[in-house]
């Protein structure tokens, strides 16, 4: 009998702070996490980033934005995409000539072959804290960002990660 | 009906409010349980009730089983010491504001319980695997497999669409041949996580009537799932027509009537297509 006591003291107790905490006018909740997008609504045309500089939209669907740098001669598409999500990865990727290659950017670090799983696994792990301690998801977490590019075009990995930074800041839409 | 265990043996049960004040000085497996996931249904699913979130229609059903088997244990001793502390952390662990705590405390009382002999206990695990699986575990496995599976579902609407004109089918896209209309299947959807809450609507279905999983009921399941299937198609496709068709069944009064339509043939197929004897007594 003490143990089933204990439980309906741990019952009362739960409702009494669930009340509190959950229901209540001061009550707390995770922090609602940020979105990235190409958003036509929010021009951003013109606006250096990290060495790059915009030009505009990139494609109809409105999914990927269009770069310039001094050392490349042709644009460059950027395409955010949220690693808990399916991109349109192949839909983006017909688009280009098969010669131009595909920079991929996630929480700092570019590559050419983007684990996904990876990718997904850090994030599950990210948000769990930042869900447990009610903090915020950096952007940067959430989403990567792909660059493709002309195989012409040489490209220094730190550029791209200090670039993919900026373009999340500026296409971040507040939480 | 008792909620406690001694409220009909003392005196002060005759009087109004003996019953709880009985139920509180000597509380049964029932009343613990029973106030676990009314705390649960308070704290995770109420303001659902209310906000902009989706209305747990499939969840309130099945909290509803929940409460129908846990009233089914009438005065009967069930719990270990170990589901009692099990329990208590659970309660205490619901208290956090993030939703999905509950979900996973829901998960290891699944477990616990599933495991166990009495039919009631392990329906109730069962019950608690299917809540936290359409809340947390569903989004996961979606997530694990949904570079192969959306590419399939795309290809079911693309070959629906074939039958009346030309589109080409790139990935999880589909774009009209010659049009300026493409598009793409994510995430939100797919057929899956229906899916997910058509198998707790399943199996909420068969713990309200006290059904065993037989073949023929486990095949009751594949057909509301190959419908459900059929209709998340149908609206793909639809979706993959036109601009127009898009902005009807995607943004406007289209998502309503598929939903609708989904959740009454879901309800029609477990209603009538469930059969077998009661695994317990019920009340």
């Amino acid at each position: 009998m003490i143990a089933r006591r204990l439980v309906l003291a741990a019952l009362l107790l739960a409702a009494a702070l669930g009340g509190y905490f959950r229901l209540g006018p001061r009550a707390a909740a995770p922090a609602r996490e940020a979105k990235i997008a190409v958003s036509p609504a929010r021009p951003l045309a013109g606006v250096p980033v990290e060495g790059f500089f915009i030009e505009g939209v990139g494609d109809r669907e409105r999914h990927s934005l269009r770069l310039r740098a001094p050392n490349c001669r042709w644009p460059i598409f950027v395409t955010p995409a949220h690693v808990f999500g399916a991109a349109a990865e192949k839909l983006i990727a017909i688009r280009y000539p098969t010669s131009w290659r595909a920079f991929y950017v996630y929480r700092g670090k570019t590559s050419q072959n983007f684990s996904r799983f990876a990718a997904l696994r850090q994030f599950m792990i990210g948000r769990l804290h930042a869900q447990l301690t009610l903090s915020q998801l950096d952007p940067v977490d959430m989403y990567y960002l792909t660059f493709h590019a002309s195989a012409e075009c040489q490209f220094d990995p730190e550029a791209l990660a200090r670039a993919s930074r900026g373009l999340i800041a500026l296409m971040a839409r507040p939480a | 009906m008792s909620l406690g265990q001694a409220q009909s043996s003392t005196p002060s049960a005759q009087r109004p409010g003996g019953a709880v004040r009985a139920a509180l000085a000597a509380p049964s497996d029932r009343f613990l349980l029973a106030g676990f996931f009314l705390l649960l249904f308070g704290l995770d699913y109420l303001n659902r009730f209310f906000g902009k979130e989706e209305f747990p229609a499939v969840e309130i059903f099945a909290l509803l089983a929940v409460a129908a088997v846990v009233w089914s244990m009438g005065r009967d001793e069930i719990l270990t010491r170990w589901d009692h502390l099990a329990l208590a952390l659970a309660a205490l662990a619901i208290v956090h504001p993030w939703r999905h705590v509950g979900d996973l405390a829901l998960t290891a009382l699944g477990a616990l319980f599933c495991a166990r002999r009495d039919p009631r206990l392990a329906a109730l695990g069962q019950l608690c695997l299917g809540l936290a699986f359409a809340g947390v575990w569903s989004q996961i496995a979606q997530t694990a497999i949904e570079e192969a599976l959306l590419p399939a579902e795309t290809f079911l609407a693309y070959g629906l669409l074939t039958l009346f004109d030309s589109f080409t089918l790139i990935g999880n896209a589909i774009s009209r041949v010659g049009g300026d209309h493409a598009t793409i299947v994510e995430g939100a959807c797919s057929s899956f996580p229906n899916l997910a809450l058509t198998l707790l609507l399943w199996l909420s279905f068969l713990k309200l009537q006290a059904l065993p999983v037989t073949t023929r009921n486990l095949c009751v399941l594949l057909a509301a799932a190959a419908i459900l299937v059929a209709i998340n198609t149908v609206r793909l496709a639809l979706c993959a027509w036109s601009m127009d068709t898009y902005n009807y069944w995607h943004e406007s009064d289209g998502v309503a009537i598929l939903a609708w339509i989904m959740m009454f043939s879901q309800l029609a197929i477990y209603r009538f297509g469930l059969s077998g004897a009661p695994m317990w007594k019920i009340p």
